[in-house]
């Protein structure tokens, strides 16, 4: 959790086979390693030439599965995790570029959104490391994850007021201030403290909450404090109204009012002459405090050297001192204001990675920004956000970077990759990926095939997410997966319903295969209830629809119906739809519809059963035939009822063929 | 008017039920229970919603961004966790027995009953029935669950049928090559009675008297056979079932009437994960689905007859927001075209109308449940919600 400083992570692996035969990695999902001792380098050196060795290890091989940035996966950042993703898919909506002002307000809410989220994450951390049940490390990790995300805070503010809420003219103090107000509440802590204690003192601590206020602008508050003084009762010389009436009348510029530049400049010019008159009257000469407070009110330089432990940071002496010496300043010379308070604090080479990113945001430079904080903070939620943001904005020129994507893209793939190694994340990886236009498809392609399927709902859920992008190839796949791992279950029905979903032609017929095999061994049809109603999909392939066609037949058969039987059985043979080990069994299911009382094949049937039986006594004695497997796993027994068979249907047909001949002739 | 609160739980959320509440919903249930799925660790939590009546409007995130500096202010208008228990696999299914003692249903092919303790603070684990689903030697997910007094069903995705009884150490009945496919989702018809629904698009009446292993009647689609995901019983004409399909179709079968369903409902873009009729006002009908829609089947007729009137033709394609539903100021009398079921409307488009319960949300919805004025409905976007004033009639 290097919030400034990036060091090189280290990690331990705890393994004692590893000291001799080193490590070996596979890729897990995202941001995932699975390690183990392998073949080292030293092993490979020692046996080169030999041909290959395997390692002895001491002990069975132990797995590492190791993973880094995690942090967004832990529960509290998760919450952050899918309330942004909500934002940013709805953020995708209002498209790029931005060039009107209609659609300005919405990014800004969407800006402020994302803040929120930050925000409600920093408490949660707050009141999980507050809890007196959770260990030291976890609360220093809480405390840690909270400051880098009140630092993330601090610079997206900064950000929002800058580049996405731009207002007309480009006089930006007054943001500056509520910036300063949200994110140093130094201030308040102190006012509360003063205000809250037993015994009420004026002492420093009070001083110092005013100063911070008036430092801050935040006059109305600083009034309220100073008109608790206990002096202000015998306040025969009117020092205290006085000063109050300073800092009442103290002109304050908002964009929205009606007030024009001008105007505003010369009535806080007026105001601060008074101020500066004050002072050389020496008004508040006789209150050390309040001569503070009025040499700040009148812009005096030294005063804010002086103070500059009180100030904090460069930046807030930036918002002060331009507060009190140049209220109408525009965010572009906001720099050159910049560099001055820096010098005040010790110069450029002082400057911590945050003061970095903060002066790359007022030099406007949305890059530096942004690589900066790429640079230093642990993850990648900040600048994945904020650089789509600022594309929206229009504020991140499409700059290509040399390994194909432009900036935005590869920060969204990096973040998505962050979560991809979490276990149910995925849905959120897709909502991401779809949003990166050149490589995005490709990272969901791989990925999707990678998530682990547990249940069928889980797999129903994925293959949606796939169907909804038309990625054929992927729910193919699934499917295929799933049907298979039903097969080897031995559920040759759930297998088929999968199949029948991704209609995979060569999947079905070798399932249907497996249906007959299992009939013609004599265990009859399993799945009734799937293969009765298997409609339309029946003509996915042919064997398939063999296979209904053939219970057609046998339902057809039960209820009596002999003529549709023998009708749909005959069709079966002559459209060539059963494969040829088929045709005994089809044949042998002619044999009883032979015997009955009543005619059922014409002599025009007959014939071409006949023909079908020529044609299979030929393939038994073909060469195709007898190289086949089937034909050499069959016993003498086998071989000699099949003779047998045959010889009864020859005999069964002939016959049939006279009565058929002999009723046909009756009829004419 | 309708008032939603969101609670992000941080797991994906797979189901919610309400604790049954005293007198039939005339004193609404405060507690309900969720299960999560797809994570490291999945759990079971109970919730208790606050009692005033919450004000925190949720549309879009507004709300939410006013308390960044309010700091946090409406949180003790959330559903407030009460306790939570560890589960072994994703929580497939919650079902109540009594007011006190829920079943818990597993991806892992158990089933477990749990008590509510301490006035609904504590859970304490009762009963387990281990190994119910399996293929083979592996385990394999319960789908679904029914109960029926002190019997329960269990369906899987084995295409296996169990009937437990409370108290019972082993099923008192086990149908095993019951389906073909995937059971996904069992109901009672009446005791002894129970309707499945699986993979391949076929509702199946079972008759646990009967020592045979076969359905007494099948059902099925018209059309495509894609998979049926949930079924539920109208609460007083038990020949009517409603089920909700892979292809975004809520199926309305007649039981009277031979195999085909009589009316489809048109109205979500993803496979509906879950129905549920209202228990007490039962023109109304709830479904969830993975595109993120929560929809209110509204077939009393009354409440938006002017917009029909005025020539709505499809509720769906507006913003159709929640609220308009309780302003509807009209007094509900009785519906003149329709003496029958709104539900078997040979038109049901004049007959039922649509609206959306969840205006902004894009995370798969899994589960509904919804009791008395107030609905609760948990996502894929690990997120539960709560809504209150629902303004039925």
């Amino acid at each position: 959790m290097a919030a400034y400083e990036r060091e090189i992570p280290l990690l331990v692996i705890p393994d004692a086979d590893a000291a001799t035969n080193c490590l070996s990695s596979v890729w897990g999902l995202g941001h995932k390693l699975l390690l183990h001792a392998g073949i080292g380098k030293r092993i490979y050196e020692h046996t080169q030439g030999k041909g290959y060795e395997a390692p002895i290890l001491q002990s069975p091989p132990r797995l590492h599965w190791v993973q880094w940035q995690t942090d967004m996966h832990k529960p509290i950042a998760r919450k952050l995790v899918t309330q942004s993703h909500d934002v940013f898919v709805a953020l995708q909506k209002h498209g790029p570029e931005s060039s009107d002002s209609v659609r300005k307000p919405q990014l800004v809410k969407y800006s402020r959104h994302y803040r929120a989220f930050m925000g409600e994450c920093v408490q949660d951390l707050r009141k999980a490391a507050a809890d007196p049940n959770v260990s030291r490390e976890e609360c220093e990790s809480y405390t840690a994850q909270s400051e880098l995300l009140q630092t993330m805070g601090l610079i997206w503010s900064l950000c929002e007021i800058l580049f996405v809420e731009t207002l007309p003219g480009g006089v930006v103090l007054q943001q500056l201030q509520d910036w300063l107000k949200l994110h140093f509440t130094e201030g308040d802590r102190l006012a509360r403290e003063v205000l809250q204690s037993e015994d009420f003192q004026f002492n420093e601590v009070y001083w110092k909450a005013i100063y911070i206020y008036v430092m801050q602008g935040r006059l109305a508050e600083a009034r309220h404090l100073l008109s608790t003084h206990a002096q202000q009762e015998q306040d025969t010389l009117n020092t205290f109204a006085r000063m109050d009436k300073l800092m009442r009348d103290m002109p304050v510029f908002s964009a929205l009012s009606r007030q024009s530049l001008a105007e505003f400049d010369l009535r806080w010019r007026h105001w601060q002459d008074q101020c500066a008159q004050c002072l050389e009257d020496s008004a508040f000469i006789s209150y050390h405090h309040l001569h503070t407070i009025c040499r700040i009110l009148s812009g005096d330089q030294s005063v804010f050297s002086e103070l500059s432990d009180m100030l904090g940071s460069w930046y807030q002496m930036l918002v002060t001192k331009l507060l009190y010496s140049n209220p109408t300043v525009r965010a572009l010379d906001l720099q050159y204001h910049a560099k001055a308070c820096i010098d005040e604090f010790g110069g450029s080479s002082r400057m911590s990675a945050l003061d970095n990113i903060l002066m790359a945001a007022f030099e406007f430079d949305v890059h530096q920004v942004i690589k900066a904080s790429s640079a230093t903070m642990s993850n990648w939620w900040f600048v994945a956000h904020l650089a789509d943001l600022l594309h929206h904005c229009g504020k991140l020129d499409s700059h290509q970077l040399n390994f194909g994507s432009n900036l935005r893209e590869f920060l969204l793939l990096e973040y998505a990759s962050t979560l991809m190694s979490h276990d149910s994340l995925w849905q959120v990886v897709a909502g991401y990926l779809d949003h990166c236009p050149q490589f995005g498809r490709h990272y969901l392609e791989l990925f999707i095939e990678r998530i682990p399927l547990q249940s069928e709902r889980k797999a129903m859920k994925v293959l949606r997410v796939c169907e909804e992008r038309e990625m054929t190839e992927q729910v193919r796949s699934i499917c295929k997966v799933l049907g298979m791992r039903s097969l080897q279950q031995g559920r040759l029905g759930s297998a088929l319903s999968w199949c029948i979903r991704s209609k995979d032609a060569a999947f079905a017929t070798v399932l249907s295969d497996r249906f007959l095999s299992e009939y013609s061994l004599g265990g009859g049809f399993s799945n009734l209830d799937l293969i009765d109603n298997l409609g339309a999909a029946m003509l996915l392939s042919d064997r398939l629809t063999f296979l209904g066609k053939y219970r057609e037949f046998h339902k057809l058969y039960e209820r009596g119906e002999f003529q549709e039987a023998a009708g749909l059985l005959l069709s079966l043979l002559t459209a060539k739809l059963a494969p040829k080990s088929f045709w005994l069994i089809l044949l042998t299911d002619v044999l009883p519809l032979l015997e009955l009382e009543e005619l059922i094949f014409r002599s025009q049937q007959t014939y071409e059963l006949l023909h079908c039986l020529n044609e299979l006594t030929q393939w038994y004695s073909s060469k195709d035939y007898l190289r086949s497997d089937a034909a050499k796993r069959k016993t003498k027994g086998q071989q000699e009822l099949e003779t047998e068979k045959l010889e009864l249907l020859k005999l069964g047909l002939a016959r049939n063929l006279a009565r058929a001949v002999q009723e046909e002739v009756i009829i004419s | 008017m309708a008032s939603i609160s969101v609670k992000f739980v941080s797991q994906k959320v797979s189901k919610v039920r309400w604790q049954p509440g005293d007198l039939q919903g005339l004193q609404p249930s405060q507690t309900f229970v969720t299960g999560s799925w797809d994570n490291d660790e999945n759990r079971i939590c109970l919730w208790r919603v606050p009692s005033v009546p919450s004000a925190k409007d949720y549309d879009g995130y507004s709300s939410m961004a006013t308390d960044i500096e309010a700091d946090g202010e409406g949180i003790d208008k959330e559903p407030q966790l009460v306790y939570q228990e560890k589960h072994e696999g994703d929580v497939t299914d919650l079902k109540f027995i009594n007011s006190d003692v829920f079943l818990a249903s597993s991806s892992s092919g158990s089933v477990q009953a749990f008590k509510l303790m301490q006035g609904a603070q504590k859970l304490h684990s009762t009963q387990k029935w281990e190994g119910l689903h399996r293929l083979r030697t592996r385990a394999c997910p319960c789908t679904s669950m029914a109960v029926s007094g002190t019997d329960i069903t269990t369906v899987g995705e084995d295409g296996r049928i169990n009937v437990l009884r409370l108290d019972y150490r082993h099923p008192i009945r086990t149908i095993d090559q019951a389906d073909s496919s995937t059971i996904n989702a069992v109901t009672y018809l009446k005791s002894n009675q129970v309707v499945t629904v699986n993979a391949t698009g076929q509702m199946k009446i079972w008759d646990l008297r009967q020592p045979d292993s076969q359905p007494t009647r099948v059902f099925l689609l018209t059309g495509e056979k894609t998979a049926l995901h949930c079924v539920d019983r109208h609460p007083t004409q038990a020949h009517l079932v409603a089920a909700g399909s892979q292809n975004s179709v809520l199926n309305m079968w007649d039981m009277r009437r031979e195999k085909y369903p009589v009316t489809l409902f048109d109205g979500h873009e993803g496979p509906i994960w879950e129905v549920k009729f209202h228990p007490t006002c039962s023109d109304h009908l709830f479904t969830c689905s993975e595109d993120g829609a929560v929809l209110h089947w509204n077939g009393s007729g009354s409440p938006s007859a002017s917009q029909i009137a005025a020539g709505a033709q499809n509720s769906r394609t507006g913003d159709s927001i929640y609220p308009h539903l309780g302003l509807g100021g009209l007094p509900s009398k009785p519906s003149s075209s329709s003496p029958t079921s709104p539900w078997l409307a040979s038109d049901p488009t004049n007959q039922v109308d649509i609206n959306h319960v969840l205006p902004s949300n894009i995370m798969p919805v899994n589960s509904v449940d919804v009791e008395g004025d107030q609905l609760v409905c948990g996502t894929d976007g690990e997120a539960v919600f709560v809504i209150k004033s629902l303004g039925l009639r």
